[in-house]
């Protein structure tokens, strides 16, 4: 109990920490356009990752090989991407307590935005001409990239085998009458939710820069509101909902999906044939890492087809190396490959980022409360 | 809370002793509580641009966004009542629960009474939390056992809405008002009543006229503990209720944690702050005039 009010403290604390953090006088490495000089070999790098079973896979498909083989001290510290974010912001470029981070597509712009993010040299990471163009191109600004593409996860509708008569096939069946009271969606602010949104209004034969075809959507969402039953914040609370059987249809990512069907949950998982929508997870280097040459060697090592192979047996996600040869197992599930990432829809957060509050609040009036 | 009408004043040397007594708590908290709050009122005051990132430069932008939106506003009176709701649940519950305390026939029942009451803070809230997803949900206990027992056809739904949400916050929070209600309770001498009764007054009357006005400063202890932590809670809201409910707590959680967009979480954070000090402070005023109203 004390947790709670516990919670807000600590968190109080963090953000004052890292706000208290006075700016250096002399001017940060790489300042004024000047290259940042490749600093000496340093014995340790610290990378974020999202924790659970995130990073126990990314751990057994090789960062703890790579710690081994390399002699280089690997600090994981399992997290998620605004944490981070905040923190890489509070430094400024200028040590910041992390080296290489994973975080979604928005949070690379927004990072990029703040100028808190190493443009990747090439030269330093080879693995990174062998990463999906498809993907790569979306983390190009002023023609330098940003962020390494690792697992593809893609969002379609995940449901439940015995209690669902007929799967759907496509974003627009949530809607059906089978499926009432057994529908559950996700809001805006969580990236399901963002990424749910997206896949409804390109259903309907728009894009999100449209505000037409984004009135559209809203109007679509109301006619759920009496089919919808919950409202999932987080990968657990969607867990719980089609465990417990209070939803039978609910978008959510392939890997999951397939990772909760290998445990035995009676569950399965439609590619939407109005188009499935990413979530990748992306590493990039946080500007003015304090061991940058560890960094680019792990960046170079988590992009290699062995540990992005290693990465999707454990995950059941597509990855974004093109040479990685996938089990059988997952071929016959999963759509990897340049050909299935092309037709992908990807979100446009420049267009959503600004929007996404007032969207989380036309969202919440269209569905009502009860 | 209640120091009496009679608070003898320290000599001065007493005085320096007790603030030396008082100064390892005092520190904590300027370093714990007041600083981070205030570096939080800094963050508050920023601007964000269109990718949501801080910008140089103070101003109220924050705040006319929390005031002069609808959604903020209602969220903001709605989590005042939710938390005023179950307050005042929490401490009509907690009263026969404080009165067994009170009564129990020996020293070994009271005590196995205590450790009942207090047992459930032993586990985390997330846990308990958790406990009445699996009561409610529609393949959940209770819908279970009602379909074997033929009273229902389809499951009821009792998850994601308000009244779950309350039901789990009477039960995570009712410790916390019995116990000040027990103290108060036990605190009565017996005679009062027996009094009350060789005048002449029935048990009902001798219960309103007596022990009811003896126990208020019990009750609004507890309703101001349990009130102040429901308008804090964010876990059980989010997972009962959902993220539909128009509640604070969870569109903080969601700015900060989810959007991080933090001078607005800071911004809403201070609402909240603001408005739950406001009902405190006249909750304490009101035991105050009692307290000045019954010793004088």
């Amino acid at each position: 109990m004390n947790k709670l009010w516990f919670t807000p403290v600590v968190l109080a604390l963090g953000l004052g920490l890292s706000a208290c953090k006075d700016k250096p006088a002399e001017p940060a490495a790489g300042a004024a356009g000047k290259a940042p000089v490749a600093a000496a070999a340093t014995d340790k790098v610290v990378i974020g990752v999202y924790g659970g079973g995130w990073e126990a896979n990314v751990r057994a498909a090789g960062l703890d090989k790579f710690a081994k083989d390399n002699n280089i001290q690997v600090e994981v510290v399992p997290g998620a991407d605004a944490e981070w974010f905040a923190k890489l912001r509070a430094s400024n470029g200028n040590n910041p307590p992390y080296d290489i981070v994973v975080f979604q597509p928005d949070t690379v712009q927004r990072a990029v935005a703040a100028g808190v993010l190493e443009p990747l040299d090439a030269a330093r990471a080879p693995n990174l001409s062998k990463l999906s163009s498809s993907v790569q191109e979306r983390f190009v600004t002023d023609g330098k990239t940003y962020a390494a593409g690792f697992s593809l996860g893609q969002l379609g509708l995940a449901y439940r085998t015995d209690l669902v008569k007929t799967p759907p096939t496509s974003w627009q069946d949530l809607w059906k009458p089978e499926y009432k009271g057994h529908v559950a969606i996700s809001s805006p602010t969580y990236a399901a939710g963002l990424q749910f949104f997206a896949g409804l209004v390109h259903s309907l034969g728009g894009e999100l820069k449209d505000e037409a075809a984004v009135d559209r959507a809203f109007a679509k969402l109301a006619e759920l509101k009496g089919s919808a039953v919950a409202f999932p914040d987080s990968p657990g609370a969607i867990q719980t909902l089609l465990e417990r059987g209070d939803a039978w249809v609910v978008p959510f990512w392939d890997g999951r999906v397939f990772a909760l069907q290998k445990d035995g949950m009676k569950i399965d998982f439609v590619y939407p044939s109005d188009g499935p929508v990413v979530g990748a997870a992306n590493w990039v280097i946080a500007k003015g890492a304090p061991n940058m040459t560890n960094a680019y060697k792990l960046l170079d090592f988590l992009s290699g087809a062995e540990v992005q192979k290693n990465f999707s047996d454990k995950s059941l996600y597509g990855m974004t190396n093109r040479d990685v040869q996938y089990s059988d197992a997952l071929k016959g599930k999963v759509q990897v490959g340049e050909e299935a990432y092309k037709k992908l829809i990807w979100i446009d957060y420049a267009t959503a980022t600004p929007k996404i509050a007032d969207w989380t609040t036309r969202w919440s009036q269209a569905l009502g409360g009860q | 809370m209640s120091a009496g009408a009679t608070r003898a004043r320290l000599p001065a040397s007493g005085r320096g002793f007790a603030w030396l007594l008082l100064s390892p708590t005092l520190l904590f908290l300027i370093a714990f509580l007041v600083v981070p709050g205030i570096l939080l009122a800094g963050l508050s005051l920023r601007n964000v641009d269109s990718m949501l990132n801080i910008q140089p430069g103070y101003g109220l932008s924050q705040y006319i966004l929390v005031f002069g939106s609808t959604t903020y506003a209602n969220a903001l009176f709605t989590t005042l009542w939710v938390s005023l709701g179950t307050a005042l649940l929490c401490v009509l519950l907690a009263y026969p629960a404080a009165w067994l305390l009170v009564n129990a026939p020996t020293r070994t029942v009271r005590t196995v009474l205590y450790v009942l009451l207090v047992s459930p803070l032993l586990t985390s809230v997330v846990i308990r939390t958790f406990a009445w997803i699996v009561l409610l949900a529609q393949n959940g206990l209770i819908n279970d056992a009602l379909r074997n027992l033929g009273l229902i056809d389809t499951p009821l739904r009792m998850l994601w809405n308000m009244n779950a949400v309350i039901i789990a916050y009477v039960q995570v929070m009712l410790p916390f008002a019995v116990l000040p209600l027990a103290t108060s309770l036990g605190e009565i001498p017996q005679s009062l009543s027996r009094a009350s009764m060789s005048l002449g007054a029935g048990r009902i009357h001798t219960f309103f006229h007596v022990t009811l006005p003896l126990t208020l400063p019990g009750m609004l202890t507890g309703a101001i503990i349990v009130f102040a932590l429901a308008a804090g809670s964010y876990i059980t809201p989010l997972l009962i209720g959902g993220r539909l409910q128009p509640l604070l707590p969870i569109t903080i959680y969601q700015q900060a944690v989810q959007i991080a967009n933090l001078p607005l979480a800071a911004a809403l954070s201070f609402s909240l702050l603001l408005i739950t000090g406001i009902v405190v402070f006249l909750l304490g005023a009101v035991l105050k005039r009692w307290e000045k109203r019954t010793y004088g």
